[in-house]
Formats: C-alpha cells, structure tokens, sequence
C-alpha cells in the first residue's frame, strides 16, 4: 500500500490522539450526553436500573422554585467568583512582577511562592484555615481585636471572616502567579531599553508595555482562574449536588439537573468573558 | 516631573536605587510571610499539647510539647497503609498521564489532519465541563463496570490522557512542541525513523522541562485529591490520605477526644498528609521553577 505523504502524516496524527478522543467520548462526552436524558427522569439511585420514568422539565423546574437550597449555593458561587477572581488577578500579577526584580535570594522567593501549587490540598489547606480561624490573621492578640472591636463593634466577625478568607484566597493563587512569571519573562527586554530611551517613566512602562504584552496571560488566567474557582472542592454547588445524591435524597434525575444547570451557566460565563476579554487583548505578531 | 527631580537631588540616583530595592525586598518578605505563617502555625500548634491550645499565653512555642500528636495521628492516619495507597496510585496516575498527554499533545502539534482546530476545540470544552455535570454518570459508568472500590476509575481515565486536568496537559505539552525546532525532527524522518521513533527518541529528551511541570502537577492534585475518591470508594482500607484526614477530624469532633487529644492531632494529621509532597518539592524545586519559565506555558 502506497500512501502520499500528506496522507501518512494524516494518518500518523490520528493515531497519535485516537486514545484521547476515545477517552473524551467515554469519560466526558457521552457521560454529559445521558446526564442531559438523567435529568429528565425521576430515576433514583436505587432503582436506576429500571426503565426510568419521565419527567420533562420538572426537575429543573424544581431546582428555581421549590428547592430552597439551591439557588442561593449557585449565587453564593457567582459572588465568590465576582469578588475572587479580579482579587487574585491582581494580587498573582503583583508577586509575579515582585519576583522578577533581582534581590537576593529570589530563588528563595519563588521557590516559597510556588509552595501553595506543591501543597493546594484542599483539606488541608482547608483545615489550616477553618481550624486556626481567627488565629490566624494578624490580629491575634487580644489588644489588637478589642481595638479593632471599637472601631468596628458588630461588623469585626464579619471582618475577620472578610480577612481569612483574602488569605485564603492569595493561597490560591499559586499558578497563577507561575503563569504570570512565564508571561512576563517573554517579553522583549529590548522593548523596555526603547521606552527609556525616550524617557518613559516606570508607571507608564508598566501601563504601555507590560500590560499590553501581558494581555493574552491575562486571558489564560481569568478563565483559569474562573474554572478553577467554578471546580473548587469547596465549590458549595458540588457538595450540596454530592449531598443530594448520595446522602440526603438518594436521588439521580433531579441532581443531575442541578449539574447541568451549572455546566451551562459555567460554559455561558467562560464564553462571555472570553468574548468580552479577548476585544482588549493584543498579540504582537498580529498586523 | 519636577518632583523626580527633587528627589534625585535629595538622595541621588544610587541612594535611590537602593531603598527602591529595600522596598521590594520588604514587600517580597511580607507576600512570602503569608505563604509560610500557615505552614508554620500548622507545625507549631501540631506540636501543643491541650493544655497550651487554652492557654492565651502560648503563641508560637509550645510550652508542654506534645510529640505523641505525632504518634497519635501517624496511628489514626493508619499512615503505612494510606501512604502506600496515595503514593501508589498517584505515581502511577501521574506517569501514565505525562506519557499519554505529551503523545497526545505533539499530535496536536506536529501533524496535518482534517479537522485537527475542531478536535483541539475538543480539548479545550474538556477543561472546562465542570466535574458537576458528569460526576453521576462517571459514578453510574464505573459502577457498572464493578470498578467502584478499586483504583481503575483513577488509573484508566489518566492512562487515555483524560482524568485530572488531562486536557490542561495536553494543552501545555502541545504549546510546547509548537514552539519546538523542526529540523531535528526533519533529519530524523530522512534518516528513516519513523513517528513514535522519533518521538520518543528525537522529541521527548528535549522536552524535558514540560515533562516535570506536568508530573509534578499531576501527582500533587492526584496526591489532593478528594471529590472522586470520597465517591469511588468507601472502604477505609482503599483510601488515601487527603480522605483519612477527614476521617481523624470526624472523629475528633467528638467532643470528649477533642478535649483529651487536642486539635493538635488533626494539625499533626494535616502536616503528615502533605510531608511527602514538601520533601519531594524541596529536591525538585529548583529544578521545577526553572521548568516553569522554560515550558512556554503560553506561546
């Protein structure tokens, strides 16, 4: 059998990722194709072997009208990723640009910056913060929080809270601070000697040029920001889903709704920020 | 402008220099403090005994040092066994999916195929489908399949490049061999060696930093990971050591435990569950960070 090349090189790709997409087909696509049929039955967990009953719409219709729970899970989620994402955004991007600066002992740094990625449990991350709780912030003595007490009077636990959860947060930040790393390590050097040349101040050079060359990293990790924050364990959305399956009702068709539910609401948001971000970003090779 | 220039007289370029250096330098301590006081109030409070969590005078250093919270957690932990079980298949789950990810990843890179932008559209709807949507049926699927309590369920899905962020893997190996020199592989070809020839042999070697960005990546989350085996399994003989934490914390709700052994126990646990991962980072560290800057994660 004799085959032109561009054929054999055809032929050669699709060997290399058949396995992947059979692996997409079998662990993902038609996974979310039967949860779509799933949602639409009353199916429960012990009898889902039986030809399930359907349903129609009921079960979503459930999920916004009778079920108490979860809609404000899903809006607490939405909250969360609002405040969080342009919180670590900021702060990654900050220590990223930090540990570019030649100090002493910048591998050190680094090396210590990458330690929330090493370790990003969840539970234990997880246990540090709900078990130390108030402990942990700066404001530990008992001075310190009377003074705040003062000052604050009903709000402080709400503070504090406020508090821990903005570490908590800066701890998850890890690979986005790696990714900005990357990012700011392909830039042009050469473009920095211009702008000095002709007498660019540092605030400028970081408006004009670090930015702009930077604008793709930014939209890697918005959305990985978001799609981590959206597939966090701590996600309520996923334990309450978790709860209702397999401890509360028992049930699969009306969870299976909630699932989907999310997946849409997830894929709409990835696509309109993606959408909306990707009007400011700017590749350089493009003319 | 004209207040650089007052400043430039006052202190003088150098002397400016410097204190711009110290500044960073201090920010730079402060953003690491907050990445190490958790790590290190975790070590210092797994370290006191009851009597020290209660007393307001302890901050740092335990005044009765309690080791047996060692001991304690290391028995609740069952820790040889869960160890063995974690280490076991997050090793295995990280090498089979570098291996597949990196195969599946230069296909996406280096070959011509009709419809290779819509199956690499595939690849990036995988990472984003939320565990949510699909979690029932995986369950039902490996239910089916009697793979529930055995580690099939995390050793299968890795082996096809799937599995955890599989598709974040596949897209950071094919950014790497997009960037990738073409005539090595070139002169390969005419020399006659053909496509997996030259990719083990010709492609993989220099890909070296991809490779321990990925593995590392993958046995730390599959090290972590917490969502799929709580579902998959539920003999306490399988599991791994994220699970036994919530297990030993379970138990030490109870509030009569609590008051005898303390939360350092559960501190003491937490530190255990991710010793191994800091003793790997602190060998591989240097190594990984220069990886990171070298893989062209975005090209």
């Amino acid at each position: 059998m004799h085959l032109s090349l561009r054929r054999r090189q055809a032929l050669t790709g699709y060997m290399f990722i058949a396995f992947w997409i059979l692996g997409f087909l079998v662990f993902l696509f038609i996974p979310l194709i039967r949860n779509g049929f799933l949602s639409l039955t009353d199916t429960k967990l012990a009898t889902r072997q039986e030809q399930p009953g359907f349903v129609g719409l009921a079960n979503y219709v459930e999920a916004f009208t009778i079920d108490i729970e979860f809609v404000p899970h899903l809006l607490d989620t939405l909250v969360n990723l609002v405040v969080d994402v342009p919180f670590i955004l900021a702060f990654s991007l900050a220590v990223a640009m930090l540990a570019m600066q030649p100090v002493p002992g910048q591998t050190i740094f680094r090396a210590i910056f990458f330690l929330p990625v090493v370790i990003g449990s969840a539970v234990v991350v997880g246990r540090m913060f709900d078990m130390l709780g108030n402990q942990l912030v700066l404001f530990r003595g008992e001075g310190a929080q009377q003074f705040l007490y003062i000052y604050l009077g009903d709000r402080m636990p709400a503070f504090l809270s406020f508090l821990n959860r903005s570490i908590f947060v800066l701890w998850r930040s890890g690979v986005q601070i790696l990714i900005f790393i990357a990012g700011l390590k392909s830039i042009d050097p050469a473009l920095y000697e211009v702008a000095q040349v002709d007498g660019a101040s540092t605030w400028g050079m970081f408006w004009k040029i670090t930015l702009p060359m930077l604008s793709p990293v930014i939209l890697v990790n918005i959305i990985y920001t978001i799609i981590d924050s959206f597939t966090d364990y701590f996600n309520s959305v996923l334990n309450y889903i978790r709860l209702v399956t397999f401890t509360l009702q028992l049930r699969l068709g009306y969870p299976s709704a909630l699932g989907n539910i999310y997946f849409v609401l997830v894929f709409a948001l990835v696509i309109l920020v993606f959408v909306i971000v990707s009007r400011f970003v700017f590749y350089r090779g493009e003319r | 402008m004209k207040k650089t220039s007052w400043l430039r007289r006052l202190w003088g370029i150098r002397a400016r220099r410097i204190v711009l250096r110290l500044v960073v330098l201090l920010l730079l301590v402060d953003v690491a403090f907050i990445f190490v006081m958790p790590i290190l109030r975790l070590l210092s409070t797994s370290l006191m005994h009851v009597m020290d969590l209660y007393d307001p005078t302890v901050v740092w250093i335990p005044r009765r040092w309690a080791f047996e919270n060692y001991s304690r957690a290391y028995a609740a932990l069952e820790y040889a066994l869960s160890f063995k079980n974690t280490a076991l298949v997050a090793g295995v789950c990280a090498i089979l999916q570098t291996i597949s990810c990196a195969i599946v990843g230069y296909g996406f890179a280096r070959f011509r195929f009709p419809g290779r932008e819509r199956l690499f559209m595939l690849v990036l709807f995988a990472m984003i489908v939320p565990p949510h949507a699909i979690i029932i049926q995986l369950f039902i699927l490996f239910a089916d399949l009697h793979w529930l309590e055995s580690y099939w369920p995390f050793i299968v899905p890795s082996a096809v490049g799937m599995g955890l962020r599989g598709a974040l893997f596949v897209f950071i190996f094919r950014q790497f061999f997009k960037g990738m020199p073409w005539e090595l592989e070139d002169a390969a070809m005419i020399d006659g060696a053909g496509p997996f020839r030259v990719f083990f042999n010709i492609m993989l070697p220099p890909a070296r930093p991809a490779i321990v960005v990925v593995f590392l990546f993958s046995l730390v989350w599959h090290w972590n990971d917490v969502l799929e085996p709580s579902i998959y399994l539920s003999r306490t003989e399988k599991f791994f050591l994220p699970q036994r934490l919530s297990i030993v914390e379970a138990a030490l709700a109870n509030l009569q435990l609590r008051g005898m052994w303390g939360t350092g126990v559960i501190m003491a646990s937490a530190l255990l569950v991710i010793l191994p991962l800091l003793v790997l980072y602190l060998f591989t560290q240097r190594y990984f960070v220069e990886s990171i800057e070298r893989t062209g994660l975005i090209g």
